[in-house]
């Protein structure tokens, strides 16, 4: 009879309900929430700029952080945060793992987010922006004061959507070193050989941490209808 | 600089392999996947709550939890409760679940948006239940989710790669092991983006392609 | 419009705009200064500190538990910490990323127990061995079908990727060659954790590693697991920095050698690796006790 590692199913919980082995996870989904937070930060700011990019006259900007956005986004985010954290070392440039991790998936979801904003910026009734222009407002000002705040609220639904796909990527970082909370749960089964239980956890903790992600968006779309009619 | 694509070139069959690994389990799990979408979908749009209920619950776990995870419980957690499978079934089952999910959304908002002419004709000529839903509604619906399943291609090219963890030689696993054994890993990751890029491009190139063709074959407006 | 990735711009012009762009960035790349070469032990001490990398699954010789490091490596890591005289910050990856960061620049030392093999020698400079490190197989407790090494003919082997146990497969082919065998199918693991749990799980057969970590592993579990025979010739584990880096060497040699004859090489040897090697060289040694150059 083959040997099996697996214990009886109640000895399989038992380890994964130790004090130690929770707090462990925990520490896991920290990481993954805090990567996948820095990374969503700084990734929808730099996704407007590249969409302002795209979207001024044709150009070498215009053209370049095309092909930028292009390539990233047809990039699988584990083969992209290996090229950063293993790759870029040989031409100069070294990093560690978890500011590796944050770059990797901030770059990632920016270009993502810039296709969103870029779709929310051409969507834009020129009328709106020509009669600003016409009371004397500097293309920056009327930027800032009717372009950003309604394209900002079009394009929330498409950038929650597109941060819970981030959180779902955010594993990748587990490739390079990053303990996150898949890498944890690996650990974790790799050393009690009992991977339901861990394996199981995690995919809860994503699950609260998306679901709360969407209803909180939904949430804030809600009151945003509210006071602004539709979006 | 030692830019060294020598080896890289060296090593083309490594790379062929992985892509060729890639592309056939993500045509043939699409398909798949498509299959089962649509037999997802109709308990979705079931008037009946309970159903629709756990249909709904159902996909939206599918669409919450990441691949890799799900690749993991597939591979190291199943055989402890007795099935143990080779990766490439494996793979095949971890894409497919979690494709399905989505399939099942498109194909879902499709139906609800569909313009209802069609659909009320149909009905006018006596179509009712399974053969509406396979005569009328499905080709429609399928037409109608072209672009949106070839960016969901897109989508399950890019989280195969997850699939080298489990030791699966597509391309990732590929340049991964070219470049632990060879130390180029800047050259070898680079040619797999690379790569991915001009797959990725093709997708598109053919969804392009497939929408000529879908606004041929879509039927006219009010004749 | 569902958001896609094609733009409004012709195909052609599209493809033209790539080609041009990945042309710039390849004349930048290889224009590029070269790679960041090795901190000699001066650069080291000017700038303050060292950088080593280890693993984060390699027991005995270092491997993490509950957030710390622990190991053979570890523990002499402590040891020069204290005779230093200046900061050693040690990074923590996956095997894959250690020796091409070490022969990059990335990293300083692998202060990792990497077996010296003749591919690696060409773009890395060993210390001398602080273990042998012969390579072995591991099979399945009771299984009856493997009793001797003959018999891994046609059988699913599991090695690491960028591992020793990968560079061994050569030797093994010819010696299974020897008596009529053949070399089956070899499946390459990122880390031996999972390729253990394959193992259990009958999608393996055997699984090569050097025979200090499957002797861990088999006295763990000594229920599930049986050490098989020696594989390929005897060899050796050192830590690892870039080629050519003369002085870190001799630094990092000096440190050993007086482990060595302080008598902590064997405490720690017998503390982690359950087993004292009493004779090892003192300059690293390629399989079969042959010199380096």
């Amino acid at each position: 009879m083959a040997p099996t590692l697996a214990g009886s199913s109640q000895k399989r919980w038992s380890e994964l309900l130790k004090w130690s082995t929770i707090l462990d996870l925990l520490r896991g989904a920290g990481i993954t929430m805090t990567v996948s937070g820095l990374a969503i930060a700084a990734g929808v700011p730099l996704g407007l700029l590249l969409a302002l990019a795209r979207t001024r006259r044709p150009g070498l900007l215009r053209g370049l952080s095309a092909v930028y956005a292009s390539f990233v986004r047809s990039a699988p985010v584990v083969t992209f945060t290996m090229l950063i954290f293993f790759g870029l070392p040989a031409i100069g440039v070294s990093l560690d793992p978890l500011p590796a991790a944050v770059i990797a998936l901030t770059l990632n979801t920016a270009a993502f987010n810039a296709e969103i904003w870029r779709a929310a910026i051409m969507d834009f009734p020129r009328g709106q922006l020509e009669a600003a222009l016409a009371v004397g407002m500097t293309r920056n000002v009327a930027f800032r004061r009717i372009v950003f705040p309604q394209i900002w609220r079009a394009s929330l639904p498409a950038l929650v959507n597109e941060m819970t796909l981030l959180i779902k990527a955010s594993p990748a970082i587990a490739i390079i070193g990053v303990v996150d909370l898949t890498r944890k749960a690996r650990q974790i089964a790799a050393t009690t050989y009992e991977p339901l239980p861990p394996f199981v956890a995690a995919a809860v903790v994503y699950g609260l941490a998306l679901a709360l992600l969407v209803a909180g968006a939904r949430r804030l779309e809600r009151s945003l209808r509210r006071r602004y009619g539709i979006l | 600089m030692s830019f060294r694509l020598d080896v890289i070139w060296k090593e083309w069959l490594q790379f062929a392999v992985g892509l060729g690994n890639t592309v056939w389990l993500c045509a043939v799990s699409m398909l798949l996947s498509l299959l089962l979408g649509v037999l997802f979908v109709v308990p979705l749009m079931s008037r009946r709550r309970y159903v629709r209920g756990l249909a709904r619950t159902a996909v939206d776990g599918g669409r919450c939890i990441p691949f890799l995870l799900l690749a993991y419980l597939v591979y190291y957690a199943l055989p402890t409760l007795g099935l143990s499978l080779d990766k490439w079934t494996a793979a095949l089952i971890t894409l497919v679940i979690y494709n399905t999910a989505y399939m099942a959304e498109i194909l879902r908002a499709a139906w609800v948006h569909l313009p209802g002419g069609q659909t009320e004709a149909g009905r006018a000529f006596g179509y009712t239940g399974i053969k509406l839903f396979r005569r009328i509604i499905l080709p429609q619906v399928l037409i109608a989710v072209g672009p949106v399943v070839g960016n969901q291609l897109i989508q399950l090219i890019k989280d195969s790669a997850f699939l080298s963890i489990i030791t699966l030689p597509e391309l990732t696993y590929a340049a991964n092991s070219v470049q632990s054994f060879y130390f180029v890993p800047f050259e070898s990751f680079l040619v797999a983006t690379l790569l991915y890029w001009g797959l990725c491009g093709a997708v598109e190139y053919l969804v392009h392609r497939g929408e000529g063709l879908a606004a041929l074959v879509r039927p006219g407006h009010g004749h | 419009m569902a958001a896609s990735l094609s733009t409004r711009r012709p195909l052609a012009l599209g493809l033209l705009m790539s080609v041009a762009s990945l042309a710039v960035v390849s004349l930048i790349l290889a224009a590029w200064p070269s790679r960041a070469s090795a901190a000699s032990l001066d650069d080291i001490k000017k700038r303050g500190y060292m950088i080593v990398a280890t693993e984060d699954d390699y027991p005995p010789f270092e491997y993490v538990v509950d957030g710390k490091p622990m190991g053979y490596d570890h523990e002499l890591l402590a040891v020069l910490r204290k005779s230093a005289g200046f900061e050693v910050r040690q990074e923590i990856l996956p095997w894959q990323g250690i020796l091409p960061g070490v022969a990059s620049g990335k990293y300083d030392v692998a202060l990792s127990a990497a077996v010296i093999t003749d591919e690696r020698v060409k773009s890395l400079d060993f210390t001398m061995p602080i273990s042998e490190s012969t390579m072995a197989y591991v099979k399945r407790k009771g299984d009856a079908s493997i009793k001797s090494l003959k018999d891994l003919s046609g059988k699913t082997l599991g090695v690491q990727q960028g591992g020793a146990s990968f560079q061994v497969l050569p030797e093994l082919e010819v010696e299974l060659k020897k008596t009529g065998g053949k070399l089956g199918n070899v499946v390459q693991f990122g880390a031996f954790s999972e390729a253990y749990q394959d193992l259990v799980n009958r999608r393996l057969d055997a699984v090569i590693h050097n025979i200090v970590s499957l002797s861990t592993l088999v006295s763990e579990k000594p229920d599930v697991f049986e050490l098989g025979e020696r594989v390929g010739r005897k060899s050796y584990a050192a830590w690892a920095v870039q080629k050519n880096n003369k002085s870190l060497v001799d630094f990092l040699n000096s440190f050993l050698a007086q482990q060595k004859s302080n008598g902590t090489y064997k405490q720690l040897q017998s503390k982690w690796l359950k087993i004292t090697f009493d004779d090892l060289p003192n300059q690293p040694l390629l399989p079969g006790d042959r010199p380096v150059k």
